[in-house]
């Protein structure tokens, strides 16, 4: 078990684009395992390398359909819209309403740096569009119609 | 079996004193009684932050200088009677008894003496300069006084606020402790506790010591793709670095000082730094122009860091400071080389004096018009300098460190 610390809005860590990653090693394999327990325990859908002060693309998700790594992580193709709530374990006590796309095709890595193909609808969508967001400095609270505190 | 309170500091600050060796390697270096070592430090730190007070005081008793040996037990003997509260019957009986073990029964009756007679409030009545009273050498009391007139009283005499720790992961469990949070907790997991025994959870890479300092210098380094640490060991600074950017390279002069940088990236699981023994005052070609950011956190007189490293005070002169500016000026123009067009240099040092700050970048903006100062900021309280970040002892955790970023033109 290994909690790490999530970092806070305001932070400039959130805010910068995060380099992709080409070593596939065994400090990938302990960060990945650290985000597993850290959004477990925070009990999150998701979370992004950056909120744990880490500037690499990578990203968890943790949904009904299961459980994702995702590593190097791009939208190839998304259709439809839905709008609904989000949150985010970087934005503590808040909640906002945000569009998304309602299904998304996405390419990615595993730890191994295989590389898969994806598609999500729903929520995993949403979740997937979120954290991806992450990886480029993007926060939900920029993109929300609407914030209320929890 | 009762151990002499005063015999493992004393064999400690022997090596100090007659060999010149750091407190650190010192302690390092030392069989001492494990049981005892957390009293045993803090003595030995204890004196050497009140050395010049301490020769002070012995010199008000005794016309002739006696011995290093006696200098040294009777310095520790006046830190346990003034700062840990010890009776003075036992500390004196401590301080004879190791003279005798010692096989200098001849001054015992001298040290007997002197413990038995010795009066603070007449002692501090007689001095007459706040460089004895702080134990500063006279020198660097001059410069503190010029530079910040007042406020060095409060430079002088600030202490250290604890151990700082820098936690990776797992931070919940130590947190149950007394413990300081400081602007750089919620960003970098960063605490100041009163006592942190180091246990396995460290070679985990869970958790290591960093200074406040080191973690202040990194927060003002804008994330880039590759960053150069120009003078990294023992890679605290570059480990932290790695979280935000792409890659980085660690310049080190000495060869055994790279395996500590090895030895920290490998223990904190970070596998994006790539360190070389390397003279950062030397330009090598294969690096010109490589860097989008680059570091350098040169060697210096460690005047800021005196709260926890007292032995600089001891053995710093004021000579040292013309070969530090020398090297500083050089690195700081050699390694601005390698920055890229549109790339930030960052300078740092662990000092509070201008001589070795501003100054220092004063003189290279006026030899390297293609640099610029950028202005940063830092949740921690500074002054504002012409050029950079002065941060001091009395109002950054006792402290003192500076930072400046420089911007290449493109």
């Amino acid at each position: 078990m290994a909690i790490r610390n999530v970092v806070q809005v305001g932070d400039d860590v959130l805010r910068q684009k995060c380099f992709p990653v080409e070593n596939f090693d065994e400090s990938l394999a302990k960060l990945l395992d650290d985000m597993r327990d850290t959004v477990k325990k925070e009990q999150g859908a998701g979370l992004a390398a950056p909120q744990v002060g880490v500037l690499r693309r990578v990203v968890v998700v943790d949904v009904e359909e299961g459980y994702f790594e995702l590593i190097n992580p791009v939208i190839l193709q998304q259709k439809g819209e839905q709008t609904g709530w989000e949150g985010c374990l970087s934005v503590r006590g808040k909640s906002g309403i945000v569009s998304r796309p309602m299904k998304v095709k996405i390419s990615f890595q595993d730890r191994n740096g295989e590389k898969y193909l994806l598609q999500a609808k729903g929520f995993f969508a949403r979740a997937i569009c979120h954290e991806l967001d992450h990886l480029d400095g993007v926060l939900y609270i920029d993109k929300a119609t609407h914030i209320e505190k929890q | 079996m009762l151990s002499n309170p005063v015999y493992d500091p004393f064999l400690i600050l022997t090596k100090v004193y007659s060999d010149g060796a750091h407190v650190k390697q010192a302690i390092a270096d030392t069989y001492i009684e494990e049981q005892y070592r957390a009293r045993t430090v803090k003595i030995v730190y204890g004196v050497l932050e009140n050395d010049g007070y301490f020769e002070f005081c012995i010199r008000r008793y005794a016309e002739k200088a006696p011995k290093l040996a006696v200098r040294t037990i009777l310095k520790i003997s006046l830190y346990m009677l003034l700062y840990m509260d010890k009776k003075r019957y036992m500390v004196t009986d401590c301080a004879v008894e190791l003279c005798k073990k010692l096989g200098k029964s001849g001054v015992s009756g001298f040290v007997n003496a002197f413990l038995r007679r010795f009066d603070k409030e007449a002692v501090d009545k007689a001095i007459r300069t706040d460089a004895v009273k702080y134990s500063y050498p006279a020198y660097a009391y001059d410069k503190l006084k010029k530079e910040y007139g007042d406020r060095a009283q409060a430079i002088a005499a600030a202490r250290s606020a604890g151990v700082s720790v820098r936690f990776v992961k797992n931070a919940d469990e130590y947190l149950q402790k007394p413990h300081i949070t400081t602007p750089f907790s919620q960003k970098y997991g960063h605490y100041i506790f009163e006592n942190f025994p180091r246990d396995e959870k460290f070679d985990d890479g869970d958790y290591t010591f960093q200074s406040v300092g080191s973690i202040a210098i990194c927060d003002c380094v804008a994330a880039c793709g590759n960053m150069l640490d120009a003078c990294a060991a023992p890679g605290g600074k570059s480990v932290l670095l790695a979280g935000k950017c792409k890659q980085v390279t660690s310049f080190e002069l000495h060869e055994h000082r790279v395996e500590l940088i090895k030895a920290y990236k490998t223990r904190m699981g970070v596998e994006n730094i790539t360190e070389r023994q390397k003279d950062s005052a030397i330009f090598d070609e294969c690096y010109e122009e490589k860097f989008d950011g680059v570091l350098c956190d040169v060697p210096c007189s460690g005047f800021g860091t005196v709260s926890e490293n007292p032995d600089i005070k001891l053995f710093r002169k004021a000579e040292d400071f013309k070969a530090l500016a020398k090297s500083q000026t050089e690195i700081l123009a050699t390694c601005s080389r390698y920055v890229k067009k549109g790339g930030a240099l960052y300078y740092s040092t662990c000092s509070i004096f201008e001589e070795e700050n501003d100054e220092i970048v004063g003189a290279f903006l006026k030899t390297h018009t293609e640099f610029s100062v950028e202005e940063i900021d830092s949740p921690l309280s500074h002054d504002k300098k012409k050029y950079g970040l002065q941060f001091l002892p009395d109002t950054a955790y006792g402290a003192g460190f500076y930072v400046c970023k420089l911007v290449k033109r493109v």
